[in-house]
């Protein structure tokens, strides 16, 4: 009973958490414009979070779970070279950025893969053996 | 006898859009076509030797990338697809464009289209637009 009644009041998705992280670009956020923009898609054995996060190293990139809340920060600078550079159009993200979501509980916070390709970052966040689906096979004598 | 005179920009509101450097050449009535987008998003700045363009183009192969110069506008085009094995999950954020993307800028006078350079690198589409050797400062030294 009580299992039941926990599926059906927690979301099962991951839902994004409202940081107040007063760090990171705050005009951005006001302007209600998220960044890095994130795909979560889910199949039967896990959750991918693929994050757009172009020329960024990944040294930039910090990634946290902590009390079953995933955290993506970082930093990208501005990469203009010499003071007498003259801007025309600045259209690309700079400065910090931070997105954190809550992890459904049934997944394996110990075994998320995380790998950099691209510009895109993406993370694999595996679910519990419990979580996966199992089809049992019927037997006929 | 021909003198040196100062020089005026033309003001005339067509030429405004044709003489704001690298300005998006929306002015030629591109915006209506199919397929013109607002991204990729660009950086475009100028240092005495050349313009730098810069696109983010994350999870964008480099051969789905067309860079095409055509009466003096660079247009890039091309298109992001959606990964196959992607196709059959269930979505609960989708934040990110995809599908065709287009975007046009008038480049200015003076600037050496031959030998412009692209490349990609982390996701991010680089390109370098040499000026005319003409187009560059030239400094000239007060001798004593």
């Amino acid at each position: 009973m009580n299992a039941i009644l926990k599926n059906v009041m927690l979301p099962q998705m991951l839902n994004e958490i409202m940081t107040s992280d007063v760090n990171c670009n705050v005009e951005r956020q006001f302007a209600g414009e998220k960044w890095p923009r994130v795909d979560i898609l889910e199949n039967e054995n896990s959750y991918t979070l693929k994050a757009e996060l172009p020329g960024i190293d990944k040294s930039g990139i910090n990634i946290v779970v902590e009390q079953g809340i995933l955290r993506i920060e970082g930093e990208r600078k501005s990469d203009s070279k010499s003071e007498n550079e003259k801007f025309h159009h600045i259209e690309r993200n700079s400065g910090k950025f931070s997105r954190s979501f809550s992890l459904p509980e049934e997944t394996d916070s110990e075994h998320i893969e995380a790998k950099m390709e691209n510009g895109v970052l993406e993370l694999t966040i595996p679910k519990t053996e419990r979580a996966k689906p199992k089809s049992i096979e019927v037997k006929v004598n | 006898m021909s003198t040196i005179i100062r020089y005026a920009f033309p003001q005339s509101p067509i030429h405004d859009c044709i003489h704001d450097f690298l300005h998006e050449s929306n002015c030629n009535g591109n915006s209506d076509e199919p397929g013109f987008t607002s991204w990729p998003q660009v950086d475009i700045t100028e240092n005495e030797n050349s313009y730098m363009l810069k696109a983010d183009l994350p999870g964008v192969d480099k051969n789905e990338i067309s860079i095409k110069i055509e009466k003096g506008v660079l247009s890039i085009d091309g298109e992001k697809k959606v990964e196959k094995k992607q196709q059959n999950n269930k979505y609960y954020y989708y934040e990110r464009d995809y599908g065709k993307f287009k975007r046009s800028f008038l480049l200015p006078e003076g600037t050496d289209t031959e030998k412009i350079e692209a490349n990609m690198s982390n996701g991010v589409l680089n390109m370098t637009i040499p000026k005319a050797q003409k187009a560059r400062p030239i400094m000239i030294e007060v001798k004593e």
